[in-house]
């Protein structure tokens, strides 16, 4: 069995990946904070959007610093 | 200061260290079972999911301690992963002939890391880009998320938080026999 052995090749274009790993982040600090469970679904949504959008913003200020500055 | 009940601290201390052996487990014990398994499954899949991208050397001990102090926050799957590690560097120095770890003189330790690391990536479980930084991110965010989780369940272990909040309008009263 070589999962948890050998790497998974993941090809250069593995910037998907935060896509989960922002919604994982999101879900377990919301899990410890929000006052009621009912109130998680939409908590983690609002947050991972709230995360998604951050990072998208900070690449696109940075691309612009890059080529227009730099 | 307040005086704190004896039994809180022992309380929260075994919710610390349950929260850290299997993530979830303080909060299951703190009788927050429904957060306890969301965490568990979480971080969990997260630790797992990293280590799956990495292979077997996303915990590396002797290059990668700063990643290993972060992974060490999910406890028993860290431990299990460290040890399989362990196992698989042994078997490859044993095949090779050398030390299972790097000699301290320079030269002789840079000789172990060169022989070591061809024959990583001959069996093909080197860690290269970018699939080390994605392993090790999965798997350190887990340790470093179960780590908060670890405060959370020692904290409302502390205060002798047991159970769910109640809800809003029996808070409320609560609140407003406390006032008055």
């Amino acid at each position: 069995m070589s999962l948890f052995l050998e790497p998974v090749p993941m090809g250069e274009n593995a910037l998907w990946l935060v896509v989960p790993l922002c919604a994982a982040v999101g879900a377990a600090y919301k899990t410890i904070r929000v006052h009621h469970l009912r109130q998680l679904p939409m908590q983690i949504l609002g947050l991972w959007a709230y995360m998604l959008v951050g990072l998208v913003a900070l690449g696109v200020a940075l691309y612009l610093l890059q080529h227009y500055v730099a | 200061m307040p005086k704190r009940d004896k039994s809180h601290y022992k309380a929260a201390l075994l919710a610390g260290a349950l929260a850290w052996f299997i993530p979830g487990a303080g909060h299951v014990y703190l009788r927050r079972s429904a957060r306890g398994v969301i965490l568990c499954i979480i971080i969990h899949a997260l630790f797992w999911t990293g280590l799956a991208f990495g292979g077997v050397f996303t915990v590396e001990p002797l290059k990668q301690r700063w990643w290993l102090a972060a992974q060490a926050g999910t406890g028993a799957s860290c431990l299990a992963a460290w040890y399989r590690q362990e196992l698989t560097r042994r078997s490859i120095a044993e095949d090779l002939g050398i030390r299972p770890t790097p000699p301290r003189g320079r030269a002789d330790a840079q000789a172990w890391w060169d022989a070591y690391t061809r024959e990583l990536a001959e069996r093909k479980i080197a860690l290269v880009y970018p699939t080390g930084g994605v392993a090790r991110a999965y798997s350190g965010i887990a340790g470093m998320l179960n780590f908060m989780c670890i405060f959370d369940a020692f904290m409302l272990g502390l205060i002798g938080r047991f159970g769910e909040p109640p809800p809003e309008p029996a808070a409320a009263k609560v609140r407003e026999r406390r006032a008055g």
